[in-house]
């Protein structure tokens, strides 16, 4: 039994510190860091708009629990100024070991923030903590400003280490566990009935109506479709299969691209169905962990060469 | 950091995303969420609005834009909170929704701006003999619209 258990913990344990090259961990920083540091920038008047919402109207959630009344306004813009330019040094890897940490918590902060006006939004989750992993990795350690001017010895781009494997095993856990957190709760909130698709079918007329009647456009996809209730019970069961499947990604190399097309394909509906935006999946970049992204760089760079 | 450390590190973040899988699913956080999105059984939801009103008496809604910020749902949660919280919190959103649209050269025809909320039935609304009515409808405020002259 005991043996066993080391058997179990030490196979755990080899997939965790997985041996993974310094480059790829690199790319994910820089990747995963401009999306932030672009979404931050596109999106700050809007983040630092929580600042005009009336005092009544403050909810907080996750760490703002802490907080018994609102912040002054200054410092929410100033928190959001300050986090695009961490999320710069984040991005290049300068001063990492510093920033790389004070980003990802004022990243937490001010989308924390957001959703502490009676709505809790669903964007920035994972983005969130894919940063917060990269933050407490070595993922400075290539391709960064810190390894070319730190002038001590930086590791082979292609050195393959379990110290860069397991924020890269980790991102895709996280991914992986968003997914099935999402499945179980339609299960616990109405059980069999979500697969029966009436009730996909009303919560995607209900998203139209509301954006609707609030005064804004919405794609023509979306209300055509709720016409046709046939189609909904094949939804329904295909949302399912790709948020409670999503586990096999991590475990069966071949079940990861198909899975990875078919999150992100579900995305693509969710935009047109009902014009929702899940930007970090839609983008492509909340799955990168899954891939020897430093392949497909040097493909790109020999392409380029050719040329 | 060390290797235990790290795996410390990793773990726990993973196992904090998975922790709403041992709550209701309606206790939602950040960013340890539950994820409840499209989830619930929708009976007939109430929904409440702004709209503009010209000085012909038509009434058009007003956009997130003009209620709080560009966020749709961020409009929505504000109206029904602040519907929620009494006549004197929706005198002060309805004052604040109006000096928006006085500075909004769009809105240039509105002269009143109202809150109100209805009944929908999610599907009937999209049907073709149906169409989009709103059942129950209850006018909660109306201010003017100020401009200066």
């Amino acid at each position: 039994m005991q043996g066993q258990a080391r058997a179990v913990t030490e196979r755990l344990s080899s997939w965790w510190f997985t041996p993974m090259p310094a480059r790829r961990l690199a790319l994910l920083r820089i990747a995963i860091g401009a999306l932030a540091l672009a979404y931050l920038t596109f999106r700050a008047p809007n983040l630092a708009s929580v600042a005009e919402l009336a005092p009544q109207q403050f909810a907080p959630v996750g760490a703002a629990a802490l907080l018994t009344q609102p912040v002054p306004a200054w410092f929410v813009r100033s928190s959001v100024g300050l986090s695009i330019v961490l999320g710069a040094a984040f991005t290049v890897g300068a001063a990492f070991r510093v920033t790389g940490p004070a980003f990802a918590l004022l990243l937490l902060w001010v989308t924390t923030y957001r959703s502490s006006w009676g709505m809790v939004f669903h964007t920035e989750n994972l983005f969130t903590l894919h940063v917060m992993l990269l933050a407490g990795s070595p993922a400075a350690d290539a391709l960064s400003w810190d390894a070319r001017n730190s002038g001590r010895a930086s590791p082979a781009l292609d050195e393959e280490d379990g110290r860069f494997g397991w924020a890269i095993r980790a991102m895709s856990l996280v991914t992986v566990v968003a997914y099935v957190v999402a499945g179980v709760a339609k299960l616990k909130l109405s059980g069999g009935t979500w697969l029966g698709g009436e009730l996909l079918r009303a919560q995607i007329a209900y998203d139209n109506l509301r954006k609707l009647e609030l005064g804004t456009r919405v794609s023509p996809l979306g209300p055509w479709l709720v016409r046709h209730r046939e189609v909904f019970p094949a939804l329904s069961v295909l949302t399912m299969l790709v948020e409670l499947g999503a586990p096999l990604a991590l475990v069966y190399r071949r079940v990861t691209l198909p899975w990875v097309l078919a999150a992100w394909s579900f995305h693509v509906g969710v935009l047109l169905l009902m014009s929702i935006g899940f930007f970090y999946q839609l983008s492509g970049f909340a799955y990168l962990s899954f891939f020897p992204l430093e392949r497909g760089l040097a493909l790109l760079q020999r392409r380029l060469a050719k040329a | 950091m060390s290797r235990p450390l790290t795996a410390i590190f990793g773990l726990a973040v993973a196992a904090a995303a998975a922790a709403p899988l041992l709550r209701d699913a309606t206790h939602d956080s950040y960013p340890f969420s539950t994820y409840p999105m499209f989830a619930r059984v929708l009976h007939q939801p109430q929904l409440t609005f702004a709209e503009g009103v010209t000085g012909s008496g038509q009434a058009r809604r007003l956009p997130p834009e003009m209620v709080v910020n560009d966020e749709p749902m961020q409009a929505m949660r504000t109206l029904k909170l602040t519907a929620n919280a009494g006549r004197r919190a929706l005198k002060q959103l309805c004052a604040a929704i109006a000096a928006r649209v006085a500075a909004a050269p769009i809105y240039a025809d509105v002269r009143r701006v109202r809150i109100a909320r209805a009944r929908f039935d999610p599907l009937r609304y999209f049907e073709p003999d149906s169409g989009p009515q709103g059942q129950e409808r209850e006018q909660l405020v109306e201010c003017r619209v100020r401009r200066a002259r």
